[in-house]
């Protein structure tokens, strides 16, 4: 044990803290599985023109509906594309919607909650009734409402599943900088003469940063599910561009007839949303601030 | 405690007249001409002329606004494109959608809540694990999905429950929960799996507060400990997020409804986009903006009274 201490005290703090969560995480089996599965999908969305057997509109007429084969892994479906093929090409629009929502809601939310939580006061005030605005209007509604004005696309998915993403988000920031905001390294800066720039983003911002990154696990997943939900309506990814919605919408005519067609799809989506959110339980322990100094 | 109330009641005042204007505007900037729209397609330009003096789209927006405003706070939302009174609509189709609701909550907490208080006491055990697992799933699970499986097992293979379609509860009881039983669970179980990490949360806090080592020191019975002393005081974290839960329960209710064909409010709203009818959409949104600042209200009148923090002090959290 002395050892492991002489060791660690002789490489920096950076260093130290990193080899310190290296080991809280692989003492965390399931938020390691959750992590190599993350990664699986993200590399299966980002290789599936490489690795996919079949493009995602390749026609085999001959295998209609067909059951799982050396050919067609998981089968084909109702026009005889093959059904593996199309989950890897699917994964690119959940795992875009998912990722690029999130950094949206971040983007948006973030500065604002933290300038709520540090300036207090009535610009508070104003945020927190804007926010409550935001939040009066449930995801879908917003998300259908959106879609209606912009018109049905994986874009105008992906922004409205980011705006419905950023109230819960603003109150995060804005509860993480009222309470960073009392810490006394702020205070010192404060009393040294720092601008707000200054102390907002060299000591509050880093200080958040942990909260953050679990939040963005524990949203992506969320934005995941809302993709489907939103293709699933024809307000998302429009066919014959693939995407998990999209294939669980056109297996709803094929429930008795080929009920597997509705079971894959679910499957990808629920290991894909459940991966991200083990990873985000697993960070929520391994990067707590209470316990890593 | 009254000063409280009325701040909160003032806030939801004005989140619902914010709320209003953004619908108003929203509504305002979707692409085509409403009066195209309302006049069943038609461009004869008298037909269209009559058609915006009818529904005053030939007067300034902030009058159109007041208009509108107006006669929704007297109960009048308009007549959609087929001539139906807009709020006859909604009412006609909120208790269906408040049934579904009613129903999953009620699955929801009784599974959320009683699994949140099993793994907080269990802390650690297998029950605990099982529970957190369980909680997990839930919460990664598309639920339109898991709509499409009880389908598949209930309706297709075992024939034992319907499909789809909605039968009044006036009308048929039992029928009715036959086919409100599959939506409810769709719609619970997520409920349930928020429910639950928030409870187990909760209880744990607690638990481990001085006024339970209080109630065990004074020779009280483990029962008498959980439920009156932790269960009580978690249980005013829990009311606040079942409140807020509920714009993910309209959500829910919008997706679930469509699966089912259940023609509720949920299914109404994409029908009022499906239909491009704007003054029936106007309507909804309206109409599901303030009901979930109301909710919240209630919420929080009801909190206020569950702690005695805000209750004896009078000040706001």
């Amino acid at each position: 044990m002395s050892f492991v201490d002489t060791t660690a005290a002789a490489l920096s703090p950076r260093a130290r803290r990193r080899r310190i969560l290296r080991r809280r995480l692989l003492r965390r089996p399931l938020a390691l599985v959750g992590l190599v599965v993350a990664t699986a999908f993200i590399l299966g969305a980002i290789l599936a023109p490489w690795i996919a057997p079949y493009s995602a509109g390749a026609t085999d007429f001959n295998a209609i509906l067909a059951h799982s084969s050396s050919k067609h892994l998981l089968g084909t479906d109702e026009l005889g594309r093959d059904v593996f093929s199309r989950i890897l090409w699917g994964a690119r629009a959940s795992i875009e919607a998912g990722v690029l929502a999130t950094l949206l809601a971040m983007a948006f939310a973030v500065p604002i909650g933290i300038v709520a939580g540090y300036y207090r006061g009535w610009v508070d005030a104003v945020i927190a009734r804007l926010t409550d605005v935001l939040l009066a209007f449930p995801f879908l509604i917003l998300a259908v409402g959106l879609a209606a004005i912009l018109g049905p696309s994986l874009t105008n998915a992906t922004i409205a599943l980011g705006v419905g993403a950023a109230p819960a988000l603003i109150r995060i920031a804005r509860g993480e900088a009222l309470a960073l905001r009392e810490e006394d390294y702020v205070r010192a800066a404060i009393a040294n003469g720092a601008g707000d720039v200054r102390i907002l983003t060299r000591h509050v911002l880093p200080n958040m940063l942990s909260t953050l990154i679990v939040q963005a696990t524990v949203a992506i997943p969320t934005a995941i599910i809302g993709e489907a939900v939103l293709s699933f309506l024809g307000l998302g990814v429009q066919p014959p561009t693939p995407s998990w919605g999209v294939m669980l919408s056109d297996a709803q005519s094929y429930l008795s007839q080929a009920p597997r067609l509705a079971v894959y799809p679910g499957i990808a989506i629920f290991l894909c949303s459940l991966s991200f959110n083990l990873l985000g339980d697993g960070l929520r322990d391994i990067l707590d601030p209470r316990t890593t100094r | 405690m009254g000063g409280f109330l009325l701040r909160k009641a003032g806030a939801a005042l004005i989140v619902v007249f914010c709320s209003s204007v953004l619908v108003f505007v929203g509504v305002r900037a979707l692409p085509g001409d409403p009066a195209v729209a309302l006049s069943g397609e038609n461009r004869d330009p008298a037909v269209l002329a009559a058609v915006r003096a009818k529904y005053d789209l030939d007067k300034p927006l902030p009058q159109q606004y007041v208009t509108w405003i107006w006669h929704a706070l007297h109960g009048d939302l308009g007549l959609d494109s087929r001539e139906l009174p807009v709020a006859h609509t909604i009412i006609t189709r909120i208790p269906i959608t408040l049934e579904l609701a009613l129903l999953a909550v009620l699955l929801g907490s009784v599974i959320g809540i009683s699994a949140g208080v099993i793994a907080a006491v269990r802390r650690g055990k297998p029950s605990d694990h099982t529970a957190t697992t369980f909680s997990l799933v839930g919460l990664s699970l598309p639920h339109f999905w898991l709509g499409l499986m009880l389908i598949i097992v209930f309706a297709v293979d075992l024939r034992w429950l319907p499909a789809s379609g909605y039968v009044s509860f006036g009308a048929h009881p039992i029928k009715n929960l036959e086919h409100m039983v599959m939506p409810a669970v769709v719609l619970g179980t997520g409920l349930s799996a928020v429910l639950m990490r928030q409870t187990r949360s909760a209880m744990l806090t607690s638990l481990g507060a001085d006024y339970v080592r209080t109630a065990r020191a004074k020779g009280l019975s483990e029962w008498s400990v959980v439920a009156k002393h932790a269960l009580r005081n978690s249980l005013i974290t829990v009311t606040t997020v079942i409140g807020l839960q509920l714009g993910a329960l309209i959500s829910g209710a919008v997706i679930t409804e469509t699966i089912f064909v259940i023609p509720g409010f949920g299914r109404l709203t994409i029908e009022a986009i499906d239909q491009r009818d704007y003054t029936l959409l106007q309507g909804v949104v309206l109409v599901a903006a303030t009901g979930y600042v109301l909710v919240n209200l209630l919420v929080d009148v009801v909190y206020s009274f569950l702690n005695p923090r805000i209750r004896v002090a009078g000040g706001g959290p």
